[in-house]
């Protein structure tokens, strides 16, 4: 039994239910509707980012439903990253924020916690500089401010 | 700002993924970040005030509240006020209790920690252990604290160690007893001096104990222990270490009647073989089984044999009359085997047309042996446990004897001799190993030492980094024999670097068990205990926890909610599975 979802740009997207039920926003409403032709609409979700959505969700269509957050440690999850995964997230950073932001509004918590890992891959190294040139964020410390963290947090270096 | 890192939510989970040092890093980047992201970098906490750099006090009162776990090693009189104030907010408390010389000291201990439990009504773990370095720090318990314990109404997990009851009277024995009787489901006892004379109340019992580890008690005798195992109507799993003789003849008796749940029997205890049959012989399921320093032979295999279809994890470490051939037999009887510990095993041992069947195998303890360079074909054998997380071939208990394989001498004068430790290097065929793709530690403990000598061991680390993409640890030693030796030291410097590089852990293979302060070990652990069984059941509780590193921090109850939005339902004692090597006694 296929859905049908509808961008925020009104393009329509036919695909297989178990698909789509790997968002727990849309599964949800399936659960609340039943079952039922008309389409879905997903006004916070373009067709770009709705496209790379649904080619990941039919990609681990059979995986496991995650229950409860698995147990792992970051630093494994982060290198536990599949290749497939890893290359499908080799986009943008625009497109990828705009998937994370589509994966945290549809509850696809496999594609959030992908897209974040890529995200703190970004920041892995970086000096706070670098890191807001990287996103864009203005600095609202004064230098004094920002030495003072530095100061008061030197305790959690080397833990 | 790009949007979605404005979402608390999102920076959140981005949070996760990242190593503390990012963390801190992310600190600075700005007021917001900064706001979101401190609260996660107290969410667990270590003291000790011995500590070289110490936050400063006034950041601890600032961040008490976002403590959730919190280990301490100090003296009663420095201990941070701020995290058994009001608005402390805990959920899993260690103390790590030093040695004091004045008895008004280990009182006022008590009456600190009254304190703090009654402060800290979400605390659903506590622990209070016993610096090893230090085995005398008695803990008094004082029928307050006794009190305040048995009203922790989220207490799910109680750890206390050398209390000395002695003196106190049974009626505060029964007040401690009391405090497990109602939320807790893991209770430990260490050590623990009780008075000869206490005897159980017939109301007396632990109805939600799933898990109940004995450990060195004194005072109390066997016959009292086993009732104290008896009051446990749900226990599933047990551990008993005791230097006295266990009444096999009473716990048969009484124990599969009283606790018809109970798959995990652990013993360290001197046992015949004979008598652990006898104890094995009347329950229906095991899944679990330690034997350590028992004699456990083949009339107690005999009597495993129903079992080992459900048979999930062994241990028989430091049990001398465990044979190769018997280890090897339950490699090829046990369909469902998750780990197996031994001391030694060789590949005469193995026949050739006789097959493990045990594939779905994640934690491999074994001393390996070879005689005629058969370095390859045991290989072989273990690259077919394709599902290897933890892989040793080299048990802490043979890890002793290396030392005169080490000279070089390999005289065998023990006529079992079965031959000698299996090299770790690519030349005996260690690259047959490139099938454990999930492999997360590999332990050699010195052998790793002796392919310096011959190959290269930067080339064997080389080839680990390459094809074990799951590797986390490697436990070895490294260096120790060859600071004089300068082409050497430099070899030493680039696996180092290459570990590092990597992001792979390096741990130090102390051979006599350094009782190093930050090495904080379960008790059980250093018997050689299976590690995950606290681990797998602590693991299943969290939902993100930091680095599982050695010396490191204490478990995180993390979830995305920055403001802790509360724990995961703890549901039991479940069987290890899904949990990773994570070692929340490591901390």
């Amino acid at each position: 039994m296929p859905v049908v979802l509808t961008s925020s740009d009104s393009e329509t997207f036919t695909v297989d239910k178990e698909v789509a039920e790997r968002s727990i926003l849309i599964k949800n409403m399936i659960e609340d509707v039943g079952e039922s032709d008309s389409p879905i609409p997903l006004p916070n979700v373009s067709s770009a980012v709705l496209k790379k959505v649904i080619e990941f969700c039919d990609h681990h269509r059979n995986d496991p439903i995650q229950v409860q957050d698995e147990t792992d440690d970051p630093r494994k999850r982060s290198n536990d990253i599949e290749e497939w995964d890893m290359k499908f997230m080799q986009v943008d950073q625009e497109m990828l924020f705009e998937i994370i932001l589509a994966a945290n509004y549809l509850d696809i918590k496999t594609l959030l916690d992908v897209g974040c890992t890529t995200v703190a891959n970004l920041i892995k190294g970086k000096t706070p500089e670098e890191i807001r040139k990287l996103f864009n964020i203005v600095n609202d410390f004064t230098p004094e401010e920002e030495a003072q963290i530095k100061k008061e947090n030197e305790w959690a270096e080397d833990r | 700002m790009d949007r979605a890192l404005d979402l608390p939510e999102i920076l959140a989970v981005v949070s996760h993924f990242l190593p503390r040092a990012d963390l801190l890093t992310c600190l600075r980047v700005c007021k917001a970040w900064k706001s979101q992201l401190e609260p996660r970098l107290w969410r667990t906490f270590r003291y000790n005030d011995l500590d070289a750099r110490p936050p400063s006090e006034a950041l601890i009162n600032q961040n008490a509240k976002h403590v959730r776990v919190l280990s301490v090693e100090a003296d009663s009189s420095n201990f941070p006020t701020a995290f058994f104030d009001e608005g402390a907010n805990l959920r899993d408390f260690t103390l790590y209790k030093r040695r004091s010389d004045h008895h008004h000291e280990d009182l006022q201990w008590s009456d600190v920690l009254t304190r703090m439990i009654s402060n800290n009504p979400h605390l659903q773990r506590i622990a209070f252990r016993v610096n090893r370095n230090n085995s005398l720090g008695n803990l008094v318990p004082t029928p307050e604290l006794m009190r305040c314990l048995g009203a922790c109404s989220n207490l799910e997990f109680l750890e206390t160690s050398e209390m000395y009851h002695g003196k106190a009277s049974d009626a505060v024995t029964e007040l401690y007893m009391r405090a497990s009787t109602n939320g807790v489901k893991h209770l430990c006892t260490i050590g623990e001096l009780f008075s000869t004379t206490f005897t159980f109340p017939n109301d007396l019992v632990f109805k939600n104990v799933q898990l109940l580890e004995m450990k060195d008690i004194m005072g109390m005798t066997n016959d009292t222990q086993l009732t104290w195992i008896s009051r446990c109507p749900n226990l599933t799993s047990f551990r008993w270490s005791t230097g006295m003789d266990i009444p096999v003849e009473r716990f048969i008796n009484i124990i599969p009647s009283a606790c018809p749940h109970l798959v995990e029997l652990h013993f360290a205890a001197a046992l015949s073989d004979s008598e652990i049959a006898q104890i094995l012989e009347p329950f229906q399921r095991i899944e679990k089984l330690s034997m350590l320093g028992t004699l456990f032979g083949k009339v107690a295999l005999q009597n495993l044999k129903p079992h080992f279809s459900t048979l999930l994890d062994i241990n028989l470490q430091s049990s001398t009359s465990v044979t190769g051939a018997l280890v090897h037999e339950i490699l090829c009887s046990c369909p469902n085997l998750r780990t197996i510990r031994a001391d030694k095993m060789s590949n005469l041992d193995m026949p050739k047309q006789e097959m493990w069947i045990c594939n779905k195998l994640r934690h491999f303890d074994v001393g390996l042996y070879v005689t005629d360079h058969a370095d390859r074909a045991v290989y072989k054998r273990l690259a077919q446990l394709t599902e290897l997380e933890y892989l040793s071939v080299r048990s802490p208990n043979s890890a002793a004897q290396i030392r005169d394989e080490d000279d070089e001498d390999e005289d065998d004068e023990d006529e079992d001799d079965p031959g000698i430790p299996i090299s770790v290097s690519l030349d005996a065929g260690l690259g047959e190993l490139k099938t454990l793709k999930r492999l997360q530690e590999f332990s050699c403990k010195k052998l790793l030492n002796i392919t310096f000598r011959t190959s290269g061991a930067f080339k064997v680390v080389e080839w680990m980094v390459k094809n074990w993409p799951s590797l986390e640890r490697l436990e070895a030693v490294l260096g120790s024999e060859f600071n004089s030796r300068r082409r050497e030291e430099i070899a030493i410097d680039k696996i180092m670097a290459l570990l590092k590089k990597s992001d792979i852990k390096y741990l130090h293979y102390e051979e006599d068990e350094d009782e190093d302060e930050d090495d904080d070990r379960s008790s059980f652990e250093e018997y050689g205990y299976d590690s995950d069984w606290i681990n797998s059941e602590q693991a299943h509780q969290m939902v993100y926890y930091e680095l599982p590193a050695a010396g490191s921090s204490p478990p995180d109850y993390d979830t995305y909610d920055p403001d802790c939005g509360g724990m995961p339902e703890f549901d039991g004692f479940r069987d290890s599975d899904e949990a990773n090597y994570w070692d929340p006694d490591l901390y």
